[in-house]
């Protein structure tokens, strides 16, 4: 297993990352949201011993802290995750085909990206337009929304991260990969 | 002639400052950056990295008199672009086709990033094991 934390601090993930035994890495050029067309997380993808995606983005928690929130438990994903390690074989959701993104949120990286630079280099006004460039053009992607509230003084965990919520779900919840079907 | 010299900033795989000759909003760079940030070099058969050569369908768009058009090899690269000429900032995306090698192609594309130390890892030096790739964040 290897954790990416989708964030442009490290220091916010250390302490995430006490006490783990594999590997933890930082992905502040958001290379996974461009590359595997991540558009929330938690998204975890099953690679085999040759690189092969075996089973593509899917939104699986580590644990049931949100189960009541998301209908979703861990148990059955990490029983899957076992008969694959052991056996070889894949649930039949293996198959499902991650659309590609569309040419705004393929844009909309690139202003987060921009973004996130100017920030750091203290250039509020360029880093703000830039910002709401990108939630414009990808208003239900939580790599770019939601990421975007620590940098903006914006609490990710209160009111916006709530309407967000209501705007993704109004949009019929376009996650990007396997949703488990709720009990 | 450009109108303009500056440092820009240019966001590829990495962030680096690039001495950038603007032309309005055509960003001109030096043909050592221009390798330096997408990794291929101009020559007279086309765009080429090691022995492989992309043939340009319009030099012309390429060329400047004060060096290569930076968005134009991108273009030609099929690698999304973003010009704020007026910030002084370009950002160049990874192309469409590494991401199609992973949900057609479902060959996990390789990725640079940092551990918890700050050194550059890649995701590949955990290849030969089945293993979970799991994005999570602090948001």
């Amino acid at each position: 297993m290897i954790a990416v934390a989708i964030d442009e601090n490290v220091a916010a993930v250390a302490p995430l990352a006490e006490g783990i035994t594999y590997p933890v890495l930082v992905d502040t050029e958001h290379r996974l949201p461009e590359l595997y067309a991540v558009n929330n997380v938690p998204t975890v993808v099953w690679i085999d011993e040759h690189d092969r995606i075996v089973r593509p983005n899917a939104n699986e928690f580590g644990s049931d802290m949100f189960t009541e929130f998301t209908g979703i438990r861990c148990a059955d994903h990490m029983e899957q995750v076992r008969t694959w390690i052991r056996e070889g074989s894949v649930p039949d959701d293996a198959g499902y085909e991650v659309p590609d993104l569309d040419a705004d949120e393929i844009d909309a990286r690139l202003h987060f990206r921009v973004a996130v630079h100017a920030r750091r280099a203290g250039r509020d006004d360029v880093a703000e337009q830039h910002f709401d460039r990108a939630k414009a053009l990808a208003p239900h992607d939580f790599t770019i929304v939601r990421a975007a509230m620590p940098l903006t003084g914006v609490d990710p965990f209160g009111p916006a991260f709530f309407e967000l919520y209501g705007v993704f779900e109004a949009a019929g919840s376009p996650y990007r990969g396997i949703r488990r079907p709720r009990d | 002639m450009a109108e303009t010299t500056g440092s820009t900033t240019v966001i590829a795989e990495d962030a680096t400052s690039v001495d950038v000759a603007w032309d309005g909003e055509r960003p001109i760079v030096d043909p050592a950056a221009l390798t330096a940030i997408v990794g291929w070099e101009l020559k007279p058969e086309g765009l080429c990295r090691d022995d492989v050569c992309v043939p340009l369908a319009d030099r012309s768009a390429v060329e400047h008199a004060d060096g290569i058009d930076l968005g134009a090899v991108a273009h030609a690269l099929g690698r999304p672009v973003l010009v704020d000429a007026d910030a002084r900032m370009v950002a160049v995306g990874a192309p469409a086709a590494d991401r199609q090698q992973a949900l057609v192609g479902r060959q996990a594309p390789d990725a640079t990033l940092l551990d918890l130390e700050g050194t550059q890892r890649r995701l590949s030096e955990w290849s030969g094991t089945r293993r979970l790739l799991v994005a999570f964040s602090s948001w």
